[in-house]
């Protein structure tokens, strides 16, 4: 600040106090001070109005203004020019409050020398300097936060108008996609059953991988579909009060043929009815995947499904005698296109979503699958839903 | 002989439920539209209607309510779709359709499904 001589306002009626001050800021050195004085609120007002004064020194008890009023009313005139009250008390309340109400400190006559009414003087300008900057930072972050407000609104609309595209996208293929598969599926199926005449061995035999690869399609379409849906947060479900157990029986039934074409057990231990309040269908898609996996991965032996009630929840346990799971492997069961490769075994069909789209339904209903598994003696699947959606979702 | 009313707009599934049908023996009436299907349910009141929901001019749904609101309100109506869609069977009964039917058709299911609408008709 040696550079710049500082102006300085001193709005003081008393003649004494004006010399003291004066004398003070002559006796600083390093820095050139430039003394106005005013004895009148109103005179100190006009010389303020003009401009360029650095700093005001100011004394509450004028001659036309008394108190707090005096700060106040120069305060509210100049809010850039910071101000040193002028007391003559240790505890004047009216000074305290000033430098509340936002004066930069107060000094009582009589007891300051020229290096503390110097330093005073500095270290008020200093702040002052802060404080508009600081100022300056909020009104710039205040806009600032406006403007990414605005920004993010924005963007949420037009993610909700693609979320609302993607889903109708998702629709509209999941129907094209099914239509010529329900061609491929059907006359293959009417031709296997001998509906459009009798078929060589050859024949049927290809005609059986025909209608596997076409079944296999349509199972990656309804998997890909529904990762589509659960990540864009569109399945909608549709919840109703259902019997379990038949539910469970439905689902033993439409493994008979594998079942008996591997040689295998299915054993379902199941009470004889349990009433469920949730989708139905949904559920259904989580326990046909773990059987479908427990049955796939089994060669000999049995797969036993077993269904109890425990504590408002409906668990369902899938064990199986197949290859079982190394530790390491079980931490990727659940993640996206991960297979589990086997030694001395082919990779076995699949779209290698399966657990994953079953973990993020079975989340979907309130629901847990747990793992258990020991490499080469089988693994157990066990997931649990509540036996109320409605009431464990509240 | 049963008749049925067979309302598809995919000529390949058109010729595969015919096919089948035929097979068991049913007379087949055929519709790639909706108001073509409305027009012969009213004129022939088949025994049953198998109605796609999609379709080019009007769709499913309208189809069924027009044929409702006709004097033969009380023809069953079953849905065949691939409309694969959480409530979408709801949806259909609340429609007014007598039941669904989900594509892809095996051959075997569907024609013990279409017999069991028959005999519902029927008793």
């Amino acid at each position: 600040m040696n550079d710049k001589t500082i102006k300085i306002l001193l709005i003081e009626d008393n003649a004494g106090d004006i010399r003291l001050i004066r004398e003070m800021l002559t006796e600083a050195k390093y820095i050139a001070f430039d003394l106005e004085c005013a004895d009148r609120l109103s005179t100190g007002l006009a010389r303020n109005a003009r401009g360029d004064i650095d700093i005001i020194l100011l004394d509450l008890g004028l001659p036309d203004s008394q108190g707090l009023d005096t700060f106040n009313t120069i305060n509210n005139q100049t809010s850039n020019v910071p101000i040193i009250v002028l007391t003559a008390f240790e505890d004047d309340a009216w000074a305290i409050k000033a430098v509340r109400k936002g004066a930069q400190d107060y000094l009582v006559k009589g007891k300051v020398d020229s290096t503390l009414l110097v330093r005073t003087i500095r270290y008020a300008l200093e702040r002052k300097k802060a404080e508009a900057e600081l100022q300056k930072a909020r009104d710039t972050l205040e806009i600032k936060v406006m403007e990414r407000t605005e920004e993010l609104h924005v963007a949420n609309v037009r993610l909700e108008e693609l979320g609302n595209l993607k889903s109708a996208f998702i629709s509209s293929m999941s129907h094209e996609l099914r239509t010529p598969l329900n061609s491929i599926i059907g006359f293959t199926g009417i031709m296997l059953q001998g509906m459009a005449g009798g078929l060589t061995g050859e024949q049927r035999k290809q005609l059986t991988i025909v209608k596997k690869s076409g079944d296999h399609l349509l199972a990656l379409i309804s998997d890909v579909i529904d990762v589509s849906r659960i990540e864009a947060n569109h399945i909608e479900l549709n919840v109703k009060e259902f019997d379990f157990s038949d539910m469970m029986r439905d689902v033993k039934d439409s493994f008979k043929v594998v079942i008996d074409e591997k040689g295998l057990k299915l054993v379902l231990e199941v009470p004889e009815k349990l009433m469920v309040e949730s989708d139905e269908r949904r559920m259904k898609q989580v326990i046909m995947n773990l059987v479908s996996n427990a049955v796939k991965f089994t060669d000999e032996g049995a797969v036993e499904i077993r269904v109890v009630e425990v504590n408002g929840k409906v668990e369902v346990a899938v064990k199986d005698t197949g290859i079982g799971m190394k530790k390491e492997d079980m931490t990727r069961l659940f993640k996206q296109f991960s297979r589990i490769p086997v030694e001395g075994r082919q990779i076995e069909k699949g779209t290698g979503l399966g657990l994953y789209v079953s973990k993020k339904v079975s989340d979907l209903l309130g629901g847990k699958i747990k793992v258990e598994s020991t490499y080469g003696v089988g693994s157990k699947f066990t997931a649990t839903f509540p036996l109320s959606y409605g009431k464990a979702m509240r | 002989m049963k008749t049925i009313l067979l309302v598809e707009d995919n000529g390949s599934n058109m010729y595969l439920i015919t096919f089948m049908l035929k097979e068991k023996g049913y007379n087949v009436l055929q519709a790639f539209r909706g108001e073509e299907g409305v027009k012969i349910a009213l004129k022939e009141k088949p025994d049953l209607i198998l109605m796609d929901i999609q379709l080019p001019d009007i769709d499913g749904y309208e189809a069924t309510k027009r044929i409702r609101a006709s004097d033969a309100p009380k023809m069953p109506i079953v849905a065949i779709t691939s409309y694969a869609m959480a409530g979408d069977e709801e949806k259909a009964l609340r429609e007014g359709f007598t039941g669904y039917l989900m594509k892809p058709i095996d051959p075997a299911t569907f024609l013990q499904e279409i017999e069991k609408y028959m005999s519902v008709v029927a008793g």
